[in-house]
């Protein structure tokens, strides 16, 4: 199972990665909304998890691109440190599969990480 | 016109070395920031029992006797703690514990410079070092803008609602700025605005007026407030 | 000659303060925003509503791709009006095809006097929401950006050129200040405009920050570095910032309505909205502050050529000349604080004077040199001084770059801007001069044709290179 992490502050991503990698998943990384959009573009993976305030492309829009691609549908993680209600509504409402607010654990994540991956 | 010369030759000297020297800070924060990656990253995925100790390499510890490396190992919890919560946090602030990393904060709360002091308070409210609240907490009505919203913040995001007691006393205006910090910190503790809510919707200072009306919309405490005004009538 | 060395010495010593001023301010901003965390602002509903408004005249080519750059902003509260000002070309079709744009009723809340408006648009599509475009009749960018200002629902304006690259963060810095202020009241914000020239752009997004590698592009580099990281800086620091730079300014829409919105009669309509909106302010006692934001914050491509630089220069001269006439009831006027005691008399002895100062100067010279009573070793030393001071404060611009904002990263970049500096002085200044001569030539003359010619002026604008071009 492939998936795609995407956060602008490395040490997070490094955090994910570190642990989904030990659950046996392929994990890849991008810093920035530019760089999803690509790997998007070359491979779909299975699973994305992003934050919302990135440079070059929000979360949203990501949300938006993927969404937009043909066969499986990709389930989205939106990761973020905005809790707004009304942010959260926009993201579900854009396609989002999970919203979850920094900070968070990575115990939880991996758990809802599965979750989808499963269903 | 010489003068001048002198100076311009003077400025192109202290342009080279200054960028000599911060390729120089670069190229060692970076090899620090390699050691240290692994060292959090054990820390965030450990889970040994309480009295434990966290793994730290030699190498690590041995780039710790340095005050730089150390400053970098707290900026980098400090990201870490803001990020996560759960098992991993509590191992963030337990590797701050244990490497005594407490005292380097606290060296900052008695400098004289004003950005030091808000850094001190800000470290230490973030790795959760309850012993300090005293010192932090005199500081919430302190003169300089950035040590009091710093030290306001740090109350809150110890003790939640009960933290919000500076409000009492505070005579200096709460910006809308950290009037939106404060409801955001208080929006992931649990509990409500405790009965001084109506003290402070009667505060002498208009900000904390302010503040306690936000408080009150957002906690959907005006049905209640309403009753009790129309109970006093 | 003497009076040629009091006004140099006197220039010069000015320089001195600045640069001091700038250092002090510049670090005073930087151990402030270490503190500061924008995604705070971003998502939170309290954040104070913006209106961008940004005013098109034939942008056909490009304007499709500069809405979607600009709706893709990191900011909650955001609304985005494109005020299409009677484009003979496609380009409000283009934005309605691209948009989903229908006709709609919107309240016009504002009540500046405008061209009238054909209609409004707002788009069907959801992921649009913040989009708003407006199509009126041909009346220049003044009269375009007032509309905006009176379809406008939020409180503050940015007012913009619809192909500015904007920072994702920009929004949330400028509204910042809005947000910090207890008691004075910040009716506006200023941010720094830097030159995209040579910069990679994708998607309406810069990607890579690089240094142009047209020598003029670099030049005006050097010259924004020291206008706006050292001259803005240390205004700031004194609270008396005059002027704020066209392309990119946050207002309270509040006060810029009291005032009276933008002026038509004059070519620095950016300019003079500030000096109005500050004595407006000044005059009614009212506590107030302008505050400015050094962060690169909005990417514009620099003319690269020296006619379309000559043209620029000379309408940017035009303009201050006018704006400062307008209010000259500021100058030495102790009621205006330190606005008329500093600000004015700076911005008109060295920046509007200076030009004349040289070029009278040059030309005295050149006639007590053909009379042969030219005291040459004194000239050279006078000329040499002021070349040297002159290049000794463009370093000073770009270690102040270097050392904070620091886009430049490559050593060669930077040895690049030291040439820059040092050629600057016979490629670049003597040109600028000019340009502002003739500005204040063209200013004399059309004074006596006032009316018909000059709003050809202002309805014609300027052919700006297209920066979504590939480099």
């Amino acid at each position: 199972m492939n998936i795609l992490v995407a956060d602008d502050e490395p040490m997070l991503v490094r955090a994910i990665e570190g642990r989904l990698r030990k659950e046996g998943y392929t994990v890849q990384s991008a810093s920035d909304g530019q760089q999803v959009l690509e790997q998007i573009a070359r491979q779909a993976p299975d699973l994305i998890i992003t934050d919302i305030m990135m440079p070059y492309a929000s979360g949203l829009e990501i949300i938006a691109a993927v969404r937009s691609l043909p066969g499986k549908k990709v389930p989205v993680i939106i990761l973020s440190s905005m809790g707004q209600e009304d942010v959260v509504l926009e993201a579900f409402q854009l396609g989002a599969d999970d919203y979850i607010t920094k900070p968070f654990s990575p115990n939880e994540l991996s758990v809802r990480v599965r979750r989808l991956l499963t269903a | 016109m010489l003068v001048v010369l002198l100076l311009l030759v003077g400025l192109i000297a202290f342009m080279l070395l200054y960028l000599l020297r911060r390729a120089a800070l670069e190229r060692r924060n970076t090899r620090w920031r390699v050691h240290f990656s692994s060292l959090i990253q054990r820390a965030i995925d450990w889970e040994g029992a309480e009295g434990d100790r966290l793994p730290v390499t030699f190498r690590a510890s041995r780039s710790l006797k340095r005050p730089a490396a150390r400053q970098l190992l707290i900026a980098e919890l400090i990201t870490g703690k803001r990020a996560l919560s759960g098992s991993a946090g509590a191992n963030l602030v337990r590797l701050y514990s244990q490497l005594g990393l407490g005292a380097d904060s606290l060296r900052k709360l008695a400098s004289p410079a004003w950005h030091r002091q808000a850094q001190g308070v800000q470290e230490l409210a973030l790795m959760e070092q309850r012993n300090q609240v005293a010192r932090i907490y005199r500081l919430t009505n302190a003169p300089n803008e950035i040590i009091r919203t710093e030290a306001q913040a740090a109350i809150v995001q110890l003790y939640g609602f009960e933290g919000l007691r500076f409000l009492d006393v505070l005579v200096r205006p709460l910006s809308e700025w950290q009037q939106i910090h404060l409801l955001r910190l208080l929006s992931r503790t649990p509990g409500t605005p405790s009965g001084k809510l109506r003290e402070w919707l009667r505060s002498t200072n208009p900000t904390v007026r302010d503040f306690a009306r936000k408080l009150t919309a957002e906690h959907h405490l005006e049905d209640m407030l309403d009753e009790e005004i129309q109970q006093t009538e | 000659m003497t009076g040629l060395w009091a006004y140099s010495i006197t220039l010069l010593s000015s320089y001195l303060a600045i640069g001091i001023f700038a250092i002090l301010e510049m670090r005073r901003y930087w151990r402030l925003i270490s503190f500061t965390d924008y995604s705070l602002v971003a998502g939170s509903p309290q954040a104070p509503g913006m209106s961008i408004l940004a005013p098109a005249y034939n942008e056909g080519a490009t304007i499709v791709e500069n809405v979607r750059s600009l709706l893709s902003l990191h900011y909650r509260n955001l609304e985005l009006i494109v005020i299409n000002d009677g484009s003979k070309d496609n380009s409000l079709q283009q934005l309605i095809d691209h948009y989903q744009l229908e006709r709609t009723d919107w309240p016009v809340t504002g009540s500046l006097a405008t061209k009238p408006i054909r209609g409004i648009y707002k788009s069907a599509n959801p992921v649009f929401h913040r989009l708003l475009v407006v199509d009126k009749e041909n009346g220049g960018k003044a009269d375009a950006l007032n509309v905006g200002i009176n379809v406008a629902s939020q409180p503050y304006i940015v007012c913009i050129d619809v192909d500015c690259i904007i920072e994702q963060d920009a929004l949330l810095k400028m509204a910042k200040p809005f947000l910090d202020s207890t008691g004075k009241r910040v009716i506006a914000s200023g941010g720094v405009v830097r030159i995209a020239n040579g910069c990679e752009i994708r998607n309406g997004r810069l990607v890579k920050v690089k240094l142009p590698n047209d020598f003029l592009a670099r030049a005006q580099t050097l010259e924004y570095f020291r206008a706006f990281l050292l001259g803005r800086m240390a205004w700031s620091r004194l609270d008396a910032l005059l002027l704020i730079s066209g392309a990119f300014g946050a207002f309270d829409k509040e006060i810029v309505i009291a005032c009276g919105g933008y002026n038509h009669a004059t070519v620095g309509e950016d300019m003079e909205l500030v000096v109005r909106m500050r004595r407006y302010m000044e005059e009614r006692r009212l506590p107030y502050t302008v505050t400015y934001i050094p962060d690169p914050l909005c990417w514009t491509e620099a003319p690269s050529s020296y006619k379309i630089l000559g043209r620029q220069r000379n309408r940017w001269t035009r303009g201050t000349i006018e704006t400062l006439r307008m209010h000259r009831i500021m100058c030495f006027n102790p009621r205006y604080g330190r606005l008329g005691l500093l600000s004015f008399p700076y911005w008109l002895f060295f920046e509007l004077l200076a030009p004349l100062v040289e070029f009278t100067g040059v030309l005295a010279t050149l006639v007590v040199a053909a009379l042969g009573g030219l005291n040459v070793p004194m000239f050279l030393a006078l000329l040499g001084f002021i070349v040297s001071f002159g290049i000794l404060f463009s370093f000073f611009a770009i270690l102040m770059e270097v050392m904070t904002y620091n886009q430049y990263k490559n050593t060669k970049d930077i040895l690049r801007l030291a040439l820059t500096a040092i050629l600057e002085p016979v490629l670049f200044h003597p040109f600028v001069v000019w340009s502002a001569i003739r500005g204040n030539i063209d200013l004399l003359r059309k004074k006596k044709g006032w009316g018909e010619m000059t709003r050809k002026g202002f309805a014609a604008p300027e052919p700006k290179p297209n920066i979504y071009a590939n480099p």
